[in-house]
Order: structure tokens, then sequence, then C-alpha cells
């Protein structure tokens, strides 16, 4: 069974489509990259997966499920904002993620902690922005989910914290689970990705394996996206 | 779920609520001491009337500050930054509005025991009637006394329901901001006067359609308060089911 599934999708906002008719689905143990400028509806579509907004038409089923509470505990979602309470210290948020998801592995985010340096008696308020989005990325990539949604988990962050992101995805999540992460840095992020997504004006304009695209096509993705989304 | 939400949700406002009670109750004490000087020392009285004014501003603060925290809790947990944590836990919209409304109400009924015991250690002595909440010990005695069982367990009844209405009223009236894009406090706040200005006048007009009824006014102040607490007790349960409504159809993070 597909991991996601999404079956003639429209989002709208007012009466501005954000996503149309738009069908999508995605296997189990797959590296996505789900591509597209500004304002392409990549992160209408990451909402509406984890369960943030409500599609007017169609459907979005998560291992056969429609979006719940039960989809929400086998989706582990990093937003782009971040969205922990400044408030709380960092252990007190591995605490709140080990109470609420099951899945949720503590040994694995204290470690990856430590292997940054990162003390866990801090408050999130103290802590610097790419430091915040990396605990953020921590307790995301801490839960053993089917599906990690990752949005723009790269974008703030320096080209050095890009490498640790991308080895931290790598290297911590299930080999059965699906990453479906949204980015345009695409350069950063094609050696890691197994298929692509490009989005454009909310419809979907390519679904490829990425070394389809290399093999057939003769192009690295960055090459494609430049030509597929010209100005 | 439901215990988790309601520790976190607690816990989010202790250090500022905690601090103000505090403040509140070392101003009693100070009140208290000034009060014993004033015994010994005339001088001291002039001083003791103005802490004493300064006292009851200091109780008002308490309580706008009370309010002013639950409804922040609300906002930045279900409709800010927070909101993308909070949405994406396995938890339902009902869940969250259930924590939300009792960890609220919690707090007022801690806010009116700690007024009620800062004020005893000024006065140095139980008031009767100060505020919504202290009628509950008119009540007692009330009932004590005698009062007719129906209009005792309405007021008792609604002495319950008026600070949930209070609570549930708040967050409704933020989820139906949160459907104005652009202008989400403004129509928070529009909404609110709106609710209030609806709901008077319901309640005046079902009180024109009593008196035209003519009943003697023993009965027609058990069917008003019956009516008013029907009225609370609707809008209580619509407002909630709204607000999870709202939260699970039209939810738009920004």
């Amino acid at each position: 069974m597909s991991i996601l599934e999404c079956q003639n999708v429209t989002k709208l906002y007012g009466s501005k489509p954000a996503l149309k008719n738009f069908s999508l689905t995605l296997e189990r143990g797959r590296i996505v990259g789900l591509l597209g400028p500004n304002g392409s509806g990549k992160t209408t579509l990451i909402k509406l997966i984890a369960g943030l907004l409500t599609p007017n038409q169609g459907t979005v089923t998560l291992s056969g499920m429609p979006v719940g509470v039960e989809t929400k505990s086998i989706v582990s979602y990093l937003p782009e904002v971040t969205y922990l309470n400044p408030s709380m210290k960092i252990k007190d948020t591995v605490k709140f993620f080990t109470e609420f998801y099951e899945d949720f592995d503590q040994e694995r985010a204290y470690s990856m902690l430590e292997h940054l340096r990162i003390n866990p008696a801090d408050t999130m308020k103290v802590l610097s922005k790419g430091t915040k989005e990396k605990v953020q990325l921590i307790l995301v990539m801490s839960r053993r989910a089917q599906l990690y949604v990752l949005d723009e988990p790269i974008g703030g962050v320096d080209p050095a914290a890009r490498d640790y992101i991308l080895n931290t995805i790598i290297s911590n999540y299930d080999e059965n689970a699906t990453i479906l992460i949204s980015t345009h840095l695409i350069y950063d992020i094609e050696k890691v990705l197994d298929e692509v997504v490009f989005i454009k004006y909310g419809e979907l304009m390519l679904h490829s394996t990425v070394d389809k695209i290399r093999n057939q096509m003769g192009k690295s993705v960055d090459g494609l996206f430049r030509e597929v989304f010209r100005c | 779920m439901l215990k988790k939400l309601l520790k976190y949700d607690m816990k989010a406002n202790l250090f500022p609520l905690g601090l103000t009670y505090i403040i509140l109750l070392g101003y009693g004490v100070f009140n208290r001491l000034l009060a014993v000087l004033v015994k010994s020392d005339y001088r001291a009285a002039f001083s003791f009337v103005f802490s004493s004014v300064g006292f009851f501003f200091a109780v008002l603060a308490a309580v706008v500050i009370t309010i002013i925290f639950i409804i922040l809790r609300f906002y930045r947990n279900m409709m800010g930054n927070e909101g993308y944590l909070s949405h994406t836990l396995p938890v339902t919209p009902f869940q969250h509005m259930m924590s939300k409304t009792i960890s609220g109400v919690l707090w007022l009924f801690i806010m009116s025991a700690v007024i009620y015991l800062s004020v005893w250690i000024w006065g140095g002595s139980i008031p009767s009637k100060i505020g919504f909440y202290f009628d509950f010990t008119g009540l007692i005695r009330s009932i004590i006394a005698g009062m007719e069982p129906v209009r005792a367990v309405t007021e008792a009844v609604n002495l319950l329901v008026s600070p949930l209405l209070l609570v549930v009223t708040f967050y409704f009236s933020i989820c139906l901001g949160h459907l104005v894009p652009k202008m989400r406090v403004f129509g928070a706040i529009l909404f609110y006067i709106a609710i209030a200005l609806v709901k008077a006048a319901l309640t005046t007009t079902l009180g024109i359609m009593l008196i035209m009824m003519k009943l003697d006014y023993s009965t027609m102040t058990d069917v008003t308060l019956i009516m008013n607490l029907v009225v609370n007790v609707g809008c209580l349960i619509g407002f909630f089911w709204g607000s999870c409504l709202i939260m699970k159809h039209r939810l738009n993070l920004e």
C-alpha cells in the first residue's frame, strides 16, 4: 500500500486555487523532493498532508486512511516556522514529544543534541534561529514515523548546517519510511533524492525518479528545474 | 491525551499567573501590616487608605492579567506558530477545546481563591459579596436559610456555567476571527462584541415576552433564571462545537 495518495485535490484560498486537481501517489521507502517556485502550492500540499488544511475537493489518504488523528501519529512534520513554545526548555520539548508520540525515540534525540553540543537545559528563546531549526529537526527525525514531511528544512541555515541537516535526515530515518522534502535549494538536496515532484501554479508538472531524469533526459534535477520553471 | 494536554496548558501559564498571585497575596499581607500599624500610629492611616485603593487596582489587575493569559494561551497555541505543533499532534480539536476550556476555568477559580484569600488577609474577615464568584458564599447561606430548591439549583448551575461560557466565548471569538484573513485579532474583538450584543438582545427579547405573560413575581423570577440558564447552556454548547468545527475544517495558519 502506498504511503500517500492525493486524488484530484483542489484547495482554494478564497477564490484563488492553490492546488488544482492535484493527484500524486508516493510509495514507501523513498526520499522525494517536492520542488517548485514560490507560490507553486508546495506548502499547501504539505499542510493538507499534515492535517493543517482541508481540501475543497478531492481526497488525501495516508496508508489508506483519511487525514485525521490516526494519520497524525504516523506523519512527522517539520514546518518552516519555529513552532515550539519559546519558554520551554529543550529537555521539556523532548519530554513533550515523548508523551504525545508513541514512536518518539528519546535516546536518539538526546544523542543528536549531544552531537551538536546543544544543551538540553537551554530554553528555546535563547537559541539562535539556526539552532532552533536544528532542535526542531532533531525532534522530528527522532520519531519512527512512516512519512516525514519537511517544509524547507535547509532554507534558512548556512551551507555547513545544510550538510549536517541532510546527513541527519538520511542517517536517522527508517528505510521503510518515506521522506517528502520541500525546497527550492535543489543543488544541495539533489544528491539525496530518489524521486522528484515538480509543482507549478498548483498543478503537477512532473513526477519522476532522479535516475530517469539523469539517464534518460541527460540532465541534473537542478538543470531540469531551471528549464521547466524558466521565468 | 486530554490529561497530557491539560498538564501543558496549566504549566504554560504557571509562571506568569503564579507570580501575579504571589504579588497580590504579598500586597494583602502588606496592607494587613499597615492596618496593624494604623492602630498604633494614626499617621499611617493615609498610607493605609492609599494602599487599600492600590490593592483594589491590584485585584483588578490580577483579574485582567488572568483573562489575558487565558486568551493568549489559546491564541498562541491554537492559532499562532505553536498551532503547527498543536494541530499536528494525534489529538482531536474536541480534546484541544476541552483542555483549553478546563485549564481556563481552573485558572479563573484559582484567581478567585487567591483574591478571596488576599482580601481576607487584608480585611481580616470573609467578604460576603465581592465579585461574581463570591456569590457562592451567599448562595450556600441562602440554601441553608431555606431558599427554594429550584432557584438554588439554578443559581448554582449558573455559577458553574458562567465561567465556562466566559472562556468558551473568548475561544469562539478567536476562532471566528481566524476566518477573517489579515484582520484576525481585530476580527476576534469584533466577533466578541457582536456575540455579547446578540446574546443581550436575545435575553432582553425573551424577558419582554415573559413580562407580557403577566406571571406573578416569584414565578417570573424562577422562569427568568431558568431561561438565562438555558440560553447560557445553549451558547456554551454552540460556541464549543463551533470552535471545534472551525479548527477541524477551516484552519489556515499563516
